[in-house]
């Protein structure tokens, strides 16, 4: 990983609003107007070929929305994003996608997506061999004998057997499911994973497995992933980086043990404090949060987190939306470190 | 824990028929819980731990049954009462703090009346109206509801899921039960907010002396929060002890699998060692240990037979025949 080269994906400034639209009557009684709901609100974000990125926050903090934005499932509002340097699409108008399908398909092949909820991701109507045999025929591989055979490996590779091929997906569990899924993701042959909250619907016990098999494939395929959870053992687990989101911004970024050894940001030190842990000497001093978090519709100004923050340093963190600022490698959006 | 407990369960078995056969959610639990305590049930989803604080409440719906044991609260069994002497017990000595807040409430009402409802079926201020209110308005400040007199007349979906689970616990708390059964309450919500929970709950836990049971999956939120832990696994518990006693000197396979399946904040990351395997089928819960299929110690003779508690340790006991050499209790 060598700083001076290009990213594999980097994302500026990258926006995704989306506009909720008042029923006709309160239009025409209340004289309501549009919404806007700010998901994702100017992230700037850097993959590095070979890493994993761990996306951490509080539900509603628009990591998902992020994660789906970067993988292409969803169209940017403003904001660009670059693959090794190419822009995806330049000038983004709102709304509009002007990308043609082809260029849409390029770059799934590229970037893949494992996601939450192993139910409802896969198609209950299509066996196994169907759900697997989709992304390779979009790859072009034709050959029908060539397709079964890497069917067969993929599903090998993930740790299920070739006689489940002609199942459907409610014959799994939860843990079998996710498997299926990723080998549904790998059959594309993708440099970049997003995974969103993979493991959070299973068991601790299957979660063990799921994330080590997502380790070795890494390994083994050379995988690049942004890691979307809520857990923050588990963000520690797996990732060589961390950027910690809140209502729709980084509230700071750097290399994992940097970040979790000295939490810069008062939101990640609370963060960290509120993870419950089985060693006593290490619990760190307690620091109970406040209220909750703001809805994203009339987000706080300045610091999205001055109202529930304890180390506010003046009235420069009401009005004015803080930086980063860069503290020994670690990037922190916070007025305290100017 | 020298006197009576409080509530003991002695061998209670949960039985829900269904077609693939008899499912025994749970399986000869037996557990006591003293005055003031703060006891953790820790297992993953299935493993009976919902299913044995419904039955305490006697809230299992047919075709499920209670199919033997006895609930014993401060010497009464709760099994062989009366409908209606239930009914006096469940919500003003045993209340429950459920899982889901969202479709624990009732949406067709204000927040408060559900409140002020436990306050009136127990006839805790003789049903007058203005008692009650002023009752429950101390209430949900208590649990920490910001401008209570206003939020009194709103609706749950107007609460926010931190705002909803406290007021899930001040209906709990209406009658000032001896009990507080916690089923699952924070695992909807995220972490800063699991943490203003949990802090609220221990704060209940000092200042009332109510006796909690936190029911969860989470080893390390039960480790924090509890003095005694049990962990079941297929409907019957495998390990009971203090909180140090668990977390630090595990003795069965299945303890410890869990505390090393979880990855966790430290210096050097290590690899994490998943369980192999799935839980057993409830309707086929093998003979012998329900845990040997996965078990990295598993002998021949683990199929056999159930397995008794061992107590390897005072007040710390164990299924496992690993501990045979210690008197079986």
């Amino acid at each position: 990983m060598n700083p001076t080269d290009i990213p594999l994906i980097e994302t500026r400034d990258l926006k995704r609003h989306f506009t909720i639209r008042p029923g006709a009557l309160a239009r025409l009684l209340a004289r309501a107007k549009n919404i806007v709901v700010s998901a994702v609100d100017g992230v700037s974000l850097k993959i590095w070929q070979g890493e994993t990125v761990g996306l951490v926050g509080e539900s509603g903090c628009g990591k998902t929305t992020l994660g789906r934005v970067i993988s292409r499932l969803d169209i940017p509002t403003a904001g660009e994003i670059f693959f090794k340097g190419f822009s995806l699409r330049e000038g983004l108008p709102s709304g509009g996608d002007k990308s043609t399908p082809i260029e849409r398909l390029g770059f799934y092949r590229v970037a893949q997506v494992i996601f939450q909820n192993p139910y409802s991701s896969l198609n209950p109507r299509k066996t196994i061999r169907e759900i697997i045999a989709t992304p390779l025929i979009n790859r072009g591989l034709k050959d029908l004998n060539e397709r079964e055979e890497t069917i067969i490996a993929l599903l090998r590779r993930v740790g299920l057997h070739p006689r489940n091929l002609d199942q459907y997906p409610h014959q799994f569990s939860g843990g079998q499911r996710q498997r299926i899924g990723i080998a549904r993701a790998l059959a594309m042959q993708p440099q970049f994973i997003v995974a969103d909250e993979p493991v959070s619907s299973l068991d601790v016990s299957i979660q063990a497995q799921v994330i080590n098999l997502l380790e070795e494939l890494q390994d083994e395929f050379h995988l690049t992933y942004l890691f979307i959870a809520h857990d923050l053992s588990l963000i520690h687990h797996i990732s060589d980086r961390v950027a910690v989101m809140y209502l729709g911004r980084i509230a700071e970024e750097g290399a994992t043990d940097d970040l979790y050894a000295q939490p810069l940001h008062p939101y990640t030190q609370a963060l960290l404090a509120a993870i419950p842990s089985l060693d006593k000497a290490a619990r760190r001093q307690r620091i109970i949060l406040q209220g909750t978090v703001p809805s994203p519709i009339n987000p706080p100004s300045g610091c999205r987190f001055h109202p529930r923050c304890f180390a506010r340093v003046g009235s420069i963190c009401e009005n004015e939306t803080p930086p980063f600022f860069e503290v020994g490698k670690q990037r922190v959006a916070c007025w305290k470190y100017q | 824990m020298t006197n009576t407990p409080l509530l003991e369960l002695k061998n209670l078995t949960t039985v829900f028929p269904t077609r693939r056969g008899l499912v025994r959610a749970v399986a000869d639990v037996s557990l006591s819980l003293a005055q003031g305590e703060l006891l953790g049930i820790v297992g993953e989803s299935g493993c009976g731990k919902s299913v044995t604080m419904l039955s305490i409440l006697r809230l299992i719906s047919t075709p499920g049954r209670i199919a033997a044991g006895q609930a014993l609260f401060q010497g009464r069994d709760l099994l062989k009462l009366s409908d209606g002497a239930m009914r006096q017990i469940r919500g003003k000595d045993i209340a429950m703090v459920f899982q889901d807040p969202l479709s624990t409430l009732n949406p067709a009402f204000p927040v408060g009346e559900q409140i002020r409802e436990s306050l009136r079926i127990h006839h805790i201020a003789q049903n007058h109206f203005a008692r009650e209110k002023e009752r429950v308005i101390e209430l949900m400040s208590e649990v920490g509801i910001s401008s209570p007199t206003d939020r009194f007349h709103e609706y749950p979906h107007q609460f926010s899921g931190g705002m909803q689970q406290r007021a899930l616990i001040a209906i709990a708390l209406a009658c000032e039960p001896k009990i507080l059964l916690a089923d699952e309450p924070t695992t909807s919500l995220d972490v800063t907010i699991q943490a203003q929970i949990m802090d609220l709950m221990r704060r209940i836990n000092e200042a009332r002396g109510t006796a909690i049971v936190l029911v969860t999956h989470n080893l390390d939120l039960a480790a924090e929060f509890c003095q005694r832990i049990a962990v079941m696994y297929a409907g019957r518990l495998v390990e009971i002890g203090t909180t140090d006693q668990v977390i630090e000197t595990p003795q069965h396979p299945y303890t410890r699998g869990l505390l090393t399946c979880i990855p966790r904040i430290s210096a050097q990351r290590t690899r994490i060692e998943p369980i192999p395997g799935n839980v057993p089928d409830l309707a086929n819960v093998p003979p012998g240990c329900a845990f040997a299929e996965r078990c990295s110690e598993m002998q021949p003779i683990c199929q056999n037979d159930l397995i008794p508690f061992f107590e390897i340790a005072p007040g710390h006991l164990v299924r496992c025949l690993r501990h045979s050499s210690a008197t079986p209790d």
